[in-house]
């Protein structure tokens, strides 16, 4: 019996796959013994039972009046997960193309972010390309972002700090030309804080483009084991509140438009995907590994930490528990308390006041001084250190953003998302315009 | 002007709050540096506002403290004794401790607890798994081996406490769970799944309404390293050793992964700890039922149990052996010891000896070759 969630066979075993019963088995998983062909399919059966709904099928009359042509956008990182969901949809979208006449029940979008790590444009547009036309007949849009794209819209930086009564501070200052995102996070103290907002940039960047292409639905590549981390991870990081938002399939709202976010590889594991990447031909060559190199402990993230947790326990024979987190997350909901603000970083609902909860709970009181050695030192302490109250604008920030300024040192600056007063005040005309 | 003693500190080196006193230790909770008069104040301070933010106490109210020698409930009973004076909660506190039976570990652990009450000026008293179960975990181990030796205790453990609470009339006891445990908790509720437990994860008091006795957690957003470091500083005296018979598998696995993730984002504790106020089950779509006519309301407002069987109480289950609060028509407690019953021996073989497997392997512990 295996204890792994796949486990390959020797290449001179006799067993017949179970499901063919004509070809040779190369692999257990889910304990059934499978071939290379039968394994790939099964799983892209547990995507497709995740796309039924109606607007990804192909349409006739009244109903595809009514759903008009469908988009949708999946990000590609040149990842095993998203490489495999690109492939799945990809050979949906073909099978759709054959079998009824040259209609698609949807168009697909893909999109890559250019990463610090990652393949430069021209490689990346090279290898969408060449994934694309191996699908032909059907068309695939690709389009290649660049990170820095997230300052655009953005009018101004934000100094912030976080003092030591917990309040988050901020004031403004100049945003020029030469300001990257990647000159931003490089301000950043600590590797969990950084990584956490360029997730936040990430995010930002497939909802911007999702509405600029017209896409009505995300699709994002994460697997079980993904899905079940940043459970995890949004549990360490104090978002608990967003736990049932984060991993759903749920729709969002932008606008006038509605944008529908979906996880297909909910069902598959991680190692089920990196099998499927072995038995698929021709996929394997555009994966682009990013070498783990951090060995320490000190120099992981939460999302590492949590990622390397689950993928102990599959090791051991424990797979089962990410299902476990997984569904256990899907039902969850939103917590029974009142929102009382939204975050101006991540833009998050707050349920419960960081700072009064924080205060609370970290006492910053000093015991009396007794002695006349004692208050000479307090005076001669002012006068060397003195008290560095900082000055500023309140920032009205979620707990996880809390932290992860706190993280991020006394030198940071990011930009925030503006409120609806200063969106109105930009747009609305008074008299005397 | 007569020479300086002691050699005069520099000013880097001072605490960050009163400025006027040489730190002698960081905090773990924030990273601060502080003196030991600053650290004993925001302590305890910090317990202060977690009773009263909570309203864990009421005037006049007794209160036991859950002492079984070891540095939680010891620094719990100082802690609780020092703020009990100096804000006046008046409320009168009783030392409770739970004697397992496990020689080597428990009688070591419960001289501890008799000092602390002459050192505090408690009342003690003591309940004894052999009293109210006619087993010790010697026994208990010795039958069911020791591999599930925590499940046996923690059932029993938990029921003996308020057991022990109603026999000397007191209707709350605190316990000594701290931060690193209560993060521990929110982490394996969720990755086992227990949507049950998962809501109420970090709840600072749990009561129910079958059961007089209500429990809470004073040391709720205490951490741990901090709770040692009081304990060192104000040299109070606790007894340390783990327990022979404790395998904590998954627990541990949680925990090395709490560990890890400390050591990544240092206040990841308190940060679980706030997700896990905030996780909330979704509501259920409550499905519509033919109503038939003939049947009355009060009948459809039967709770079933998850045996199957049918609770004619409106209050909370009761056991139908022992009386106590249970989810079952029979309690926890009674099933297992059921069960230990069928395999106890009729007659005791080398009656004289009634050292445990506890004792046998500290005493080899002990022996040189």
């Amino acid at each position: 019996m295996s204890t792994q969630p796949v486990q390959y066979l020797d290449p001179e075993t006799e067993d017949v796959c179970k499901r063919c019963g004509e070809k040779k088995a190369v692999l257990i998983s889910r304990r059934d013994l499978f071939c290379a062909g039968c394994f790939v399919w099964f799983m892209r059966g547990k995507q497709r039972k995740s796309m039924l709904n109606e607007r990804y099928k192909v349409k006739y009359g009244a109903v595809a009046e009514r759903l008009g042509t469908q988009k949708v956008l999946l990000p590609v990182s040149f990842g095993a997960s998203s490489l495999v969901l690109l492939d799945m949809v990809a050979s949906l979208l073909q099978e759709q193309n054959l079998g009824h006449n040259g209609k698609q029940g949807f168009d697909l979008v893909v999109l890559h972010i250019l990463e610090k790590k990652g393949p430069s444009r021209e490689e990346a547009e090279q290898s969408l390309k060449r994934i694309s036309e191996s699908f032909k007949p059907v068309h695939i849009e690709v389009v290649v972002v660049d990170p820095n794209t997230f300052l655009l819209d953005k009018t101004s930086l934000q100094r912030i700090q976080v003092s030591a009564e917990f309040q988050v501070i901020h004031h403004i200052q100049e945003l020029d030309q030469s300001t990257t995102v990647q000159s931003l996070l490089d301000a950043c103290a600590s590797n969990s804080s950084r990584d956490d907002l360029l997730q936040l940039v990430y995010h930002d960047l497939i909802r911007q483009t999702s509405v600029s292409q017209g896409c009505q639905t995300i699709i994002l590549g994460h697997s079980m084991t993904r899905l079940a981390s940043e459970v995890l991870s949004f549990a360490v990081k104090g978002r608990g509140s967003e736990i049932h938002h984060a991993i759903a399939d749920r729709s969002i709202s932008h606008g006038v438009n509605e944008i529908h976010i979906l996880f297909p590889l909910r069902d598959i594991l991680f190692a089920e995907v990196k099998a499927i990447l072995d038995l698929t031909e021709g996929l394997e060559k555009f994966l682009v590994q990013n070498t783990t190199t951090a060995s320490l402990v000190k120099n992981m993230t939460v999302q590492a930490l949590s990622t390397k947790y689950f993928e102990d326990l599959g090791l051991n024979g424990y797979a089962s528990t990410a299902s476990t987190v997984v569904k256990t997350a899907e039902k969850l909901g939103a917590p029974k308390r009142e929102i009382t603000g939204q975050c101006r970083i991540c833009s998050a609902d707050i349920y419960t006041n960081p700072k009064q909860w924080l205060r609370s709970i970290t006492v910053k009181a000093a015991a009396p001084l007794e002695t006349d050695l004692e208050r000479e030192l307090a005076e001669e302490y002012a006068n060397v250190i003195g008290c560095s109250d900082l000055e500023g604008e309140k920032l009205e920030v979620c707990y996880g953003c809390t932290v992860t300024l706190l993280g991020a040192g006394d030198k940071f600056a990011w930009p925030t998302r503006a409120t609806k007063d200063e969106i109105l005040d930009e747009f609305v005309l008074t008299d005397e315009e | 002007m007569p020479e300086k003693t002691t050699k005069r500190p520099k000013v880097t080196a001072l605490c960050q709050h009163c400025h006027g006193r040489k730190a002698v230790m960081k905090r773990p909770k924030n990273h601060q540096k502080l003196c030991k008069e600053c650290f004993f104040l925001v302590f305890e301070t910090e317990i202060h506002n977690t009773i009263t933010n909570a309203e864990l106490f009421s005037r006049g109210e007794k209160v036991a403290i859950g002492a079984s020698g070891g540095k939680d409930s010891t620094v719990l009973a100082s802690v609780l004794k020092t703020l009990n004076e100096r804000y006046d909660y008046g409320v009168h506190l009783v030392l409770l401790s739970i004697d397992e039976g496990i020689k080597g570990y428990r009688d070591d652990s419960l001289a501890t607890v008799k000092r602390n009450k002459d050192q505090y000026q408690m009342d003690l008293e003591i309940v004894s798994y052999k009293d109210l179960y006619s087993w010790s975990m010697d026994e208990i181990v010795a039958c069911a081996g020791m591999r599930n030796s925590c499940t046996y205790c923690g059932v029993l453990r938990r029921q003996a406490l308020d057991r022990g609470a109603a026999q000397l009339g007191i209707s709350h006891v605190v316990t000594g769970h701290n931060a690193d445990d209560m993060a521990e908790t929110v982490l394996m509720n969720i990755l086992r799944g227990d949507t049950a437990r998962l809501e109420s994860s970090t709840s600072i008091m749990t009561q129910s309404s079958g059961s007089p006795i209500k429990r809470s957690k004073p040391f709720k957003y205490s951490y741990q390293k901090e709770i040692v470091l009081y304990a060192h500083y104000k040299k109070l005296d606790y007894f340390s050793t783990e327990c022979s018979y404790a395998p904590e598998a998954f627990r541990g696995t949680a925990r090395e992964l709490l560990k890890s993730l400390e050591a990544v984002r240092p206040s990841c504790i308190m940060d679980i700890i706030y997700s896990g106020e905030h996780l909330a089950l979704a509501p259920k779509k409550k499905k519509k039922t033919v109503a038939y006519k003939n049947k009355s309301k009060e009948n459809m407002e039967q709770e079933i149990r998850p045996d199957g069987t049918v609770s004619l109480k409106t209050d909370g289950n009761t056991c139908e052996k022992c009386g106590y609060i249970t989810s079952n028509k029979i309690c926890k407690a009674c099933v297992l010891l059921a069960g230990l019953e069928s395999s106890r021996a009729k007659v005791g073989i080398e009656d004289g000896s009634k050292e445990g497997p506890a004792k046998l392997t500290r005493t080899l512990e002990q022996l040189t070759f």
